[in-house]
């Protein structure tokens, strides 16, 4: 387990915020009914909140000695660790979801599912812009006659 | 009592519906399984949401189609494109992708097809022998004996997290906080709700899981749109008698191998498919070729041992709500959203719920064998659909599926959320599936031990009697430690320490 893990980019920094997140856990924990008995509601809310806490201390410490041992031409500048994590690609396509989360409601279900399907196929290059159109309209059809008819859940 | 039974057993088959869905099911499984980018507990999971308001027979019809198909259909891949659809199909890949490049890709799938099947049909056998069993004796079990369990449940986080352990464990505790949220059942205090209403519910898990497996996997798979499928010629596949009764004894040695490593809580499939390529590696002396450059003996073992576990990974699922993998954890969602309490109340509550699956099983089991020997044509075409339409599909179906379990918006947001955290956790090598594992097992185990430690009037020297003194758990406590110390690098150093002494 410890001899061929390398460094994923970025992983430190994550690891660091996940140290911080695992803190703020366990002082939510400890404000459920504090260290009052072995059988309350807060018993194992803390604990659980205790091994986030010291797996995340682990693996911090564990990453800095990785990154010791790590040569540095494999250290990476920032702006390259955030390319790596964020590329453009993927933060784009994260904005348009929640441009199509947002736009459900007000557009109706069909008329921004088909507009999310249209930008999505286009801009990942899933076919030609013409025959996005119609898959994507297609799709819409398929989806809404199968949930709506077949499955019968409420769409949003 | 017999009779009964069986007309529980043929429910699916004589009713057209539930006929139709086990073999739309079925079908769906085997593409889902086999398109890279869609995962069967991705299927699941989604699939939770859709057939919640359906009656329970349809719903389990359809989605026991789903997971046996799957488990089958990540052998697809893993010969077609060496790309394990599933975890349970990676040995699968050792030797089916050197037959797929000599091209006989063809001939590897119709023999996966045939022993798949064979192990599916032994593990349901087993499956209908011993859970009745196991059930009896778990209706003797205290909280203590579930808290035992649970432990038992989560050991499966050091075969599911990957890389390391420690983040295997991190995923699962932070899993476990996530099932904690809202009002505790026993004091109705609030837990992790920031003093809102909203949280005072719960965070909905099903919304989760689909957060977890459908949109974080969406959103990693766009580092990798590029990749290309190479295209096969599978113009022959139903192999021959011969070759099927050659290969019979190995597929059911190792089928056995198979149900039982699905029946431990926290081994499934994957474990089961790779100590059967091991098994197989180790007693075939003279293979048709040698192992890892095509052998078929290298596609028997795993393919029947993987199948062969489902059925034995329905054993503790269904008699004691543990699961055996991440598909069965998120089955055993499935089965509390439709009012269901997996375990071993369960057999005298609603047996005959155990039988209908026990039935759906084996006529899922026959549809595998239809449709996994015709319409290969098809299939090849789908498998090579461009990511750039898969996945804007599966952003879809997992807003439908998340909005459907409440009809509530904001439980849209939520999978987002989850979808993106995710996405970070996997982008530093954390898995989720550890996550999902602490979100049901979890609650389980806040109850259990604290009804344990109330009745040992909160003194932890008198639970450890308890443990001590009934038989029970005395055993499970056994079989824990023995587990944890498996898992250790403990027993190779004895081995070793001994062979090294017995060879002086």
């Amino acid at each position: 387990m410890k001899v061929t893990r390398k460094l994923h980019p970025g992983e430190v920094t994550t690891v660091w915020l996940l140290l911080v997140f695992s803190l703020f856990v366990l002082y939510q924990a400890y404000r459920i009914t504090g260290f009052s008995g072995l059988s309350s509601a807060g018993a194992f809310p803390l604990a659980a909140a205790f091994i986030m806490s010291a797996t995340a201390l682990y693996l911090v410490f564990d990453n800095l000695r990785l990154a010791h041992r790590q040569s540095a031409d494999d250290h990476h500048p920032a702006w390259l660790v955030i390319n790596e994590l964020m590329p453009l690609r993927i933060v784009l396509f994260t904005a348009l979801i929640v441009a199509y989360m947002l736009l459900l409601q007000p557009l109706g279900f069909l008329f921004s599912t088909f507009l999310f399907l249209c930008s999505g196929f286009i801009y990942l290059r899933g076919s030609t812009p013409l025959r996005s159109v119609l898959i994507a309209a297609v799709a819409v059809a398929v989806i809404y006659g199968l949930f709506h008819y077949l499955f019968r859940v409420v769409l949003p | 009592m017999f009779d009964s039974n069986l007309s529980y057993f043929l429910m699916a088959w004589l009713d057209p519906s539930l006929l139709g869905l086990t073999a739309l099911g079925t079908l769906a499984g085997i593409y889902v399984g086999a398109i890279p980018g869609l995962s069967v507990t991705m299927a699941v999971s989604i699939l939770i949401s859709f057939t919640f308001s359906w009656d329970v027979n349809n719903a389990l019809a359809l989605m026991v189609g789903v997971y046996l198909g799957g488990v089958y259909g990540g052998s697809r891949t893993a010969i077609l494109l060496n790309i394990p659809g599933a975890p349970s199909a990676i040995a699968t890949a050792f030797d089916g992708f050197p037959l797929a490049k000599q091209g006989l890709a063809g001939q590897a799938i119709g023999v996966t097809t045939v022993v798949s099947v064979i192990g599916g049909f032994i593990g349901i056998l087993v499956l209908a022998i011993a859970a009745p069993l196991v059930s009896d004796v778990a209706l003797m079990f205290a909280p203590r004996d579930y808290l035992l369990l649970a432990l038992m449940g989560l050991l499966l986080v050091a075969s599911l997290s990957g890389e390391s352990i420690a983040k295997g464990i991190f995923c699962a505790a932070f899993g476990a906080c996530i099932g904690m949220v809202g009002m505790d059942p026993m004091t109705a205090e609030g837990r992790f709700t920031f003093d809102t209403v909203m949280l005072l519910g719960g965070i909905p898990y099903v919304v989760a899981m689909i957060g977890f497996f459908g949109v974080s996997e969406a959103l990693f798979q766009l580092h990798h749109i590029g990749l290309k499928p190479i295209k096969q010629d599978v113009s022959k596949i139903i192999p021959s008698w011969s070759v099927v009764l050659k290969y019979l004894p190995l597929s059911i040695r190792t089928s056995f191998i198979g149900v039982f490593i699905g029946a431990l809580p926290g081994t499934g499939g994957d474990i089961a498919s790779l100590l059967a390529y091991d098994h197989a590696k180790r007693s075939v002396k003279n293979p048709s070729k040698p192992f890892g450059e095509g052998a078929y003996e290298g596609l028997v073992a795993p393919e029947s041992a993987n199948n062969a576990a489902v059925g034995g990974a329905y054993i503790p699922m269904l008699t004691l709500g543990m699961p055996g993998d991440a598909v069965t954890a998120v089955f055993i969602g499935a089965l509390y959203i439709h009012g269901l309490k997996p375990g071993p109340m369960m057999m005298i509550e609603t047996p005959h719920l155990f039988w209908f699956t026990v039935g759906n099983l084996t006529l899922a089991n026959i549809f595998l064998l239809i449709f996994g020997l015709t319409g290969i044509k098809v299939f090849a075409k789908m498998v090579e659909m461009p990511k750039g339409l898969l996945l804007p599909l599966i952003i879809i179906l997992s807003v439908v599926g998340a909005y459907a379990i409440n009809n509530n918006i904001a439980d849209i947001f939520w999978l987002l959320g989850f979808g993106v955290f995710g996405y970070f956790l996997k982008m530093a090598g954390f898995q989720v599936g550890p996550i999902i594992l602490g979100v049901i097992l979890g609650p389980l185990m806040d109850v259990s031990y604290r009804r344990a430690m109330i009745s040992a009037g909160d003194h932890p020297a008198e639970l450890l009697n308890d443990l001590m003194s009934s038989p029970i758990s005395l055993t499970l406590c056994l079989v824990v430690t023995w587990l944890i110390i498996s898992q250790t690098p403990l027993p190779r150093l004895i081995k070793a320490r001994v062979g090294k002494a017995s060879q002086a």
